[in-house]
């Protein structure tokens, strides 16, 4: 294969890759900021108003919590990378780790090591107007 | 030929009795800092990985086993907002007095400061971010028992070196991150023709600090892609000015400068996985270079790949836990792409590399790889070879290599 083939192809592979992940509309995710009362966290359901996914952030916390809406169902995990302590980031398709790569689905399980545990998930619990996170119950 | 093959086959029994042992080692829990502890009361961890290979060369009718490399993991977290983080490495299973059999080598050791909870700081032995292997070199993450030759011979994975580091996601951007570090350079006086710029890494021993270098990425993950690009800049002349007039090398923080610029794009969804790069150095000064140390060093360099790969228990079982991937990968690599006036070519450096093969992994953190390689190369230049067959043994530009190997990260 010659030299400026070869560039052009990588190109190409380059363009369709960047092409293709445009298509996805940059959206900030709701962040709430929340203070621990008797150790909970406390969101008002309105902060799913626009969205599924909600980051929870407390000066109590080492690492921010995710709050995924399933149905009238509210999932919530440690945004910890569980292989190297790196935060993680969420998107509309998965969670993911800067620091290594690891890859979890929206219900913390492992898409792509290096990870090999699922995200840590803590009980919730929902009441009229609120989800209530309970960080130092964790979910097996 | 029989007793050859008798001998590997015997040899990937034992590797594969030997992996039986590991997966035992793996299910066995740890503690972690990461363990699910929100705030963890046993803030020191110990985790590793480790692979070893076995390898037929079709050609020369000759195998080789090793205990390619093997790492301990030390952290520890000093309070919420700083840790360490070291790896030492053992590759080919450790070194003897007067035997070059293998090497020990820190392969990290920095600490790290939360600024917050997006942003963090890193200064120490670090890997910067270029390329896919440099910070995801697990054997567990990568399908084929050898790293992309990419990320071998041209971007020098894993590429440590000292200095320090910016590292941040954008929250208004979800998926997107990036990172900024200056570290210090290299030198090119170590450089090896058909090497790239590995042997001129310092790795953390008694670098010279007067070359530095900086490099940068950003990585962003949208929808099911992960796309990267980053680039480096450094200096490979950490000379005093008499040293470097006599040479008449330029020197300074960037002085003889190695420039290299990569982008690579990974997929993965449903079972199916690809990934991309294309990299390319450009070493401008190459020609001084050769003048003061000889080392035919090119005036630029580029390669790249293409791999897709398919676990087949995806489409037995999508909420499998299992991997056993088959997958196939091109690669395509030119060591002295653009040659110094008083360079030498050397077509041998042209390569391509056709890789297939299947990863097993039975449980999360163990891995069983086997693979074929095959190489494909021009003609070795007459001029660089000193001792040309039928003294040395004859150069195949055609050769396949079949691989079996154990991994394992925790």
């Amino acid at each position: 294969m010659e030299r400026r083939s070869f560039i052009k192809a990588g190109c190409l592979v380059c363009t369709g890759a960047i092409a293709l992940s445009a298509l996805e509309a940059c959206s900030t995710l709701p962040m709430v900021k929340a203070k621990p009362v008797n150790g909970l966290l406390e969101i008002p359901l309105t902060s799913f108003a626009e969205s599924k996914m909600v980051i929870v952030r407390s000066n109590d916390l080492d690492f921010d919590v995710l709050v995924v809406k399933e149905g009238d169902a509210y999932r919530a995990m440690y945004m910890k990378c569980t292989h190297e302590d790196a935060p993680v980031a969420a998107t509309a398709s998965g969670i993911y780790c800067n620091m290594h790569g690891s890859a979890f689905d929206l219900q913390g399980n492992v898409t792509k090591e290096p990870a090999t545990k699922p995200l840590t998930r803590f009980e919730t619990t929902v009441t009229n107007l609120s989800v209530i996170i309970n960080p130092t119950k964790i979910l097996k | 030929m029989q007793a050859d093959c008798r001998i590997v086959l015997s040899t990937l029994l034992l590797l594969i009795g030997i992996g039986t042992g590991l997966k035992a080692q793996v299910l066995t829990p740890e503690d972690s800092l990461n363990a699910g502890l929100v705030r963890s009361d046993k803030p020191t961890v110990i985790s590793g990985y480790g692979q070893a290979k076995v390898q037929y060369d079709l050609r020369y009718k000759t195998g080789e086993v090793s205990l390619t490399r093997n790492v301990l993991f030390v952290g520890h977290r000093f309070s919420p907002r700083i840790s360490l983080f070291s790896e030492m490495e053992i590759e080919d299973a450790g070194v003897e007095d007067k035997k070059l059999k293998g090497s020990i080598s820190m392969e990290q050791l920095f600490l790290k400061f939360n600024l917050n909870k997006d942003i963090y700081i890193v200064a120490g032995l670090f890997i910067p971010r270029i390329g896919i292997i440099n910070e995801n070199h697990l054997p567990t993450t990568f399908n084929g028992n050898d790293r992309h030759f990419t990320e071998t011979l041209l971007i020098p994975a894993t590429w440590r070196e000292l200095g320090v580091g910016i590292y941040g996601n954008v929250r208004r951007i979800p998926g997107f991150n990036y990172s900024f570090a200056v570290v210090n350079g290299l030198s090119s006086q170590n450089f090896v023709s058909g090497t790239g710029i590995r042997e001129g890494r310092f790795e953390g021993s008694k670098a010279t600090a007067s070359n530095i270098a900086v490099t940068g990425s950003v990585l962003y993950y949208v929808r099911n892609f992960r796309l990267q690009a980053s680039g480096y800049f450094g200096g490979t002349a950490g000379l005093n000015k008499r040293n470097a007039d006599s040479l008449q090398l330029n020197y300074g923080a960037f002085g003889t400068p190695v420039a290299l610029a990569e982008f690579n794009a990974q997929y993965h969804n449903k079972g199916m996985g690809f990934k991309a790069m294309f990299a390319y150095t450009s070493i401008p000064d190459a020609a001084n270079i050769n003048r003061a140390y000889a080392n035919n060093t090119p005036q630029a360099m580029f390669g790249g790949f293409f791999e897709a790969g398919y676990n087949l228990l995806y489409a037995f079982n999508p909420k499998t836990t299992k991997n056993l991937t088959v997958f196939g990968r091109y690669e395509y690599i030119d060591l002295n792409s653009t040659v110094a006036g008083n360079g030498i070519n050397n077509d041998m450096l042209k390569q391509q590399y056709i890789v297939g093969g299947i990863t097993y992994q039975p449980v999360r953190g163990v891995v069983i790889k086997a693979d074929y390689v095959h190489r494909i190369t021009g003609t070795p230049n007459p001029l660089l070879y000193i001792n040309p067959y039928p003294q040395a043994l004859p150069y195949y530009t055609s050769n396949g290599f079949v691989n079996v190997g154990l991994g394992y990260s925790f």
